[in-house]
């Protein structure tokens, strides 16, 4: 849950990418890394494979600024997408404030969203945090791919709490502020 | 001494462990990795941010690894380097006690000694989980959050100015 220190004037709060191996998780984290300015970004922490897969964590932490005496900060994960992690993925889960399911857009990737979904409705139900209060947005990856499906059927079919929505080619940085903006204004609604 | 739920007193507890077990460096930590409070030797300070996001996910793989063992929970951890030694320990109901030592110190008596600070520190450490009522009507007042709104947009407007310029 959100950090709010009284004495240090601080506000910090955890906000998890998630989704399936190679839906743009890492990708949405490093734009923002590469394109934040120098003193309001800290390191990018990534525990990956040789392969530069994630194999525990990205980490990307974030200076607001203050407001009203009280400097905001948002600390950025990224959770492993493959299957095979799914435990991992629950212990960066744990702690969130926020989270943006990054989905990939393309249609043989449908079903493996799906159940990536389901799996964090069933890991935020174990953490006790109801998904129906928890500041949850999609954000549809990888349009420019010519296979991808429409935004009406990826709303339909992946979407059914009707939450926040932006469409991206992180890749490009298209739609990742939009996205970073979206959920931090979530975040701190629900604080 | 400061009183015994403040900031000052938490940092004079974790200044005596310190010179008690020897440690180069105590720190303290929210579960989510952030720092609370840290003494000792500064030499890794520029490390410290990232420390504490790589051990609170240390420490949340073992809870799922305690899960799956039927363990209520593995509340502490011990890592071995060649020169330089780490124990964490689980301080309820959100912190972490870490202490970095060398051979100058000994693995049992920092084991006993933070057993002891965790029952010193429970009182101090439930009053910074619990926000004044006035923090928390600060903070979800109208104006914190156009303020919070502000702070964002202008955070991104930066950042689109930026690509206006480089595009």
């Amino acid at each position: 849950m959100a950090l709010i220190n009284t004495a240090g004037r601080e506000i910090q709060c955890k906000i998890v990418y998630y989704g399936i191996g190679q839906s743009g998780k890492t990708s949405n984290v490093q734009y923002i890394h590469q394109h934040s300015p120098q003193g309001a970004r800290g390191q990018l922490l990534s525990v990956a494979t040789e392969q530069e897969r994630t194999l525990f964590f990205d980490l990307l932490p974030l200076d607001l600024g203050l407001v009203h005496g009280f400097r905001v900060r948002f600390h950025l994960y990224t959770v492993p997408g493959q299957i095979r992690y799914e435990r991992t993925r629950v212990a960066v889960l744990q702690g969130a404030d926020g989270v943006v399911f990054v989905a990939d857009s393309r249609r043989d990737r449908l079903e493996e969203n799906f159940g990536c979904i389901v799996e964090l409705e069933a890991n935020m139900q174990a953490l006790r945090r109801d998904l129906a209060e928890f500041p949850l947005m999609m954000q549809w990856n990888k349009r420019d791919l010519p296979d991808a499906l429409s935004v009406p059927v990826l709303e339909r079919y992946l979407n059914r709490r009707g939450v926040p929505s932006i469409e991206a080619t992180a890749v490009q940085g298209i739609g990742v502020f939009p996205t970073l903006r979206t959920i931090c204004k979530l975040v701190m609604a629900r604080l | 001494m400061g009183e015994p739920t403040g900031g000052a007193f938490i940092r004079e507890r974790l200044d005596a462990f310190a010179v008690e077990t020897r440690a180069r460096r105590v720190i303290l930590l929210d579960v989510s990795g952030y720092v609370i409070g840290a003494v000792g030797s500064r030499e890794h300070d520029e490390i410290e941010a990232t420390l504490g996001p790589l051990l609170t996910g240390i420490f949340a793989s073992a809870r799922e690894m305690a899960a799956m063992l039927g363990e209520p929970d593995l509340r502490a951890f011990f890592q071995l380097g060649a020169h330089s030694y780490i124990y964490t320990v689980f301080l309820p109901d959100r912190w972490l006690l870490v202490t970095v030592f060398d051979r100058q110190a000994n693995l049992g008596l920092v084991r006993m000694l933070a057993d002891h600070l965790s029952g010193e520190l429970a009182g101090a450490l439930a009053h910074l989980a619990d926000v004044d009522e006035s923090v928390h009507d600060l903070v979800r007042s109208a104006a914190f959050q156009e303020g919070v709104d502000l702070a964002i947009d202008q955070f991104f407007y930066d950042e689109s100015a930026r690509e206006g310029e480089q595009g």
